[in-house]
Order: structure tokens, then sequence, then C-alpha cells
């Protein structure tokens, strides 16, 4: 594929539920209602893919596998909801960086992911990370894949990080 | 070993609201076999810093449809780039949305509380307020908004989340 990509780092999620709202007309409100009720819930949605252009209303939300409990109890409770959402487990991010605002590195996540028919459950950028909700399970495939094609320090930081913080 | 902290807020804190304004939100739709080719594309520029911010998600077809907020300048010239994909057999759809703002803020321990995206996203929404397209990860929030709303969106924002 040509010279590889320098970053600084790349983070793997703990295991994540990804909740689609699925594309419908007009379905803002769902969504809405969906992060409403997250939030009174008190679950956590740490990644957000949304989008609303013309008709086309598109939502996602991650959350911490280790919430399923919680989330099964509440979605039982509230039919309304549990009935226009569609979740897959087990999810998982991987996170690079930096992104420096380029191409380069989105196109290799692209790449990479497309070549191997890894899925993208959804993709987004922050100050200076590419963020990318995949297979849980497929997450060290990945990381292998992509290692032909970035370069990390030396002494980067672990993959997988041990401090976990958690809003109660 | 575990820590526990208490700690409540009326308003979560963010350190301020960057808003730019007059840029281009450039829809790239693709079936799945033309998501190798994109990214193997894309891997080629060599234009250095171009994307202000990006999102990308499944289309309900197959497929991924990708959001590239960009400087209305770029526009023609991304555009031309990524319809080389088209040349070697891959179908794409391109759409542009001008004039937009990209709007962005971040917080203390975003990505791990509950809340902030019913905070940001939800309290527009209910206010009646467009999002074209948001995308929440680690302690960042990132909107897409029309133009001409953004000082809406700023304002609706600063009653719900307090600038340190």
């Amino acid at each position: 594929m040509g010279a590889t990509l320098q970053v600084n780092g790349i983070k793997l999620s703990q295991e994540l539920i990804h909740i689609n709202v699925p594309e419908q007309p007009d379905r803002a409100s769902m969504f809405t209602h969906l992060l409403a009720f997250m939030a009174e819930n008190r679950i956590n949605c740490p990644i957000i893919f949304y989008s609303a252009m013309d008709s086309r209303v598109q939502g996602a939300c991650c959350v911490a596998a280790e919430d399923a409990g919680r989330l099964d109890r509440v979605l039982a409770l509230n039919p309304e909801v549990k009935d226009q959402v569609v979740c897959i487990a087990p999810a998982g991010a991987i996170s690079l960086f930096p992104h420096r605002y380029s191409l380069n590195l989105l196109g290799c996540l692209l790449h990479v992911l497309g070549q191997a028919s890894l899925p993208i459950y959804g993709l987004t950028a922050s100050l200076s990370s590419l963020t990318v909700s995949t297979d849980f399970q497929l997450l060290d495939h990945a990381i292998d894949l992509l290692r032909h094609h970035i370069r990390l320090p030396a002494y980067h930081a672990p993959l997988r990080s041990n401090l976990r913080i958690k809003a109660l | 070993m575990e820590t526990i902290a208490v700690y409540w807020e009326n308003r979560a804190k963010t350190y301020g609201f960057d808003t730019v304004r007059g840029l281009s939100l450039l829809q790239v739709s693709t079936q799945t076999d033309g998501l190798a080719k994109i990214g193997a594309l894309l891997q080629t520029d060599n234009r250095g810093p171009c994307f202000k911010w990006v999102l990308a998600q499944p289309c309900p077809q197959g497929g991924l449809r990708l959001f590239l907020v960009l400087k209305q300048e770029d526009v023609p010239g991304m555009e031309a780039f990524i319809n080389r994909v088209v040349v070697k057999g891959t179908a794409i759809e391109t759409e542009t949305t001008y004039p937009v703002a990209l709007i962005n803020f971040h917080g203390p321990h975003f990505g791990d509380r509950y809340g902030i995206a019913d905070a940001a996203l939800g309290t527009l929404r209910r206010k009646g307020l467009p999002i074209l397209a948001a995308g929440c990860t680690g302690a960042s929030v990132y909107l897409t908004v029309p133009d001409k709303r953004s000082a809406d969106v700023i304002t609706i924002l600063s009653t719900v989340f307090e600038t340190a």
C-alpha cells in the first residue's frame, strides 16, 4: 500500500452495545427520545453518530456492555422505545490519533476495514481522534490489519486502558 | 483498587464553544464494494489538513455514507478527487450542503458521564433547532448545523452548559 502512516496511539474500547435507530423518515424525535431515556436512567452514551439530511434521519449510540442489564430492564419497561431500536452486540470502538484533519488516516481506516469486510457501525472524529465502532470480537484482527499501514511510537500507551471512570 | 468520588453540578461545564461558519457539508455515498476503493484513494491524498470534521454511517441499503465538513473552496477539488473512484467503475453519489456551521465543544469527563448527549442534541431538537450531523466521542461534541442557525444553537447550548 505504500508508505505507512505515523500515529501517536490507538485506543480500544471496552465491550459496547451499539444501539441503532434505523433510518426512517422523521425519526429525529425517536432518537431524541432515546437520548432522554438514557439520561433519565443514568446510562452513559460515550459515542454518538447522528445525521438528519432531508427526511433521512439516522442515529446511533454506544453504551458499555456492563450496562446491558440495566438497559434491558428499562427497555422492557418502555416497549415503545424497545420496538424502535436495533441493538448490536458485542461492539467495540477503535480510536486512532492524531488524524491531523488529513484524509490519509481516514482513508486507511476505510480501506482496511472495507477490504477485510469488517463492519463499520459508525465513524466520527474528535479534536484529534478518528473513532470507529465495529465488531468487538474483531478488534484485535482489525488492529493486526491496520499495523501493516500505520506506525506507532516505540513506547506507545497500552491499547486497552485499565482505568475506568463511571458516573453513578 | 476502586476509587469513588462524589461530584455534582447543575449544568455540565464546558471549556467553551468553537464555531466555524461558512463551511460545506459533502455527503459521499457508496456501496459496500466501493468502500475499500474510496479508502485507498483517500490514502493517496497529499493536500495535508483537509476536513474540518467527519462522520460515517452505514446506508440502510448497504454501503456507507460519509459526511465531510470542508471549506467551501475545497469542495470542487474534493468532488473531483473522489470521482476518480467512479472512473474506476465504482458507483458513488455526492451531495453538498452549503452553508453550514461546525460547532464543537468539550468538557471534563464528557465521555464518562450520562446525559451529555441529551443535554446537547436532545435540547436542541426539543427546541426545534435543526442538526444536520453530529458526533460525540471522547470528551468532544461536534454539531453541523445550517449556518444561519448557528447563533441560535449557541444560545440554547449556553443555557444547558456552563462555560468554565
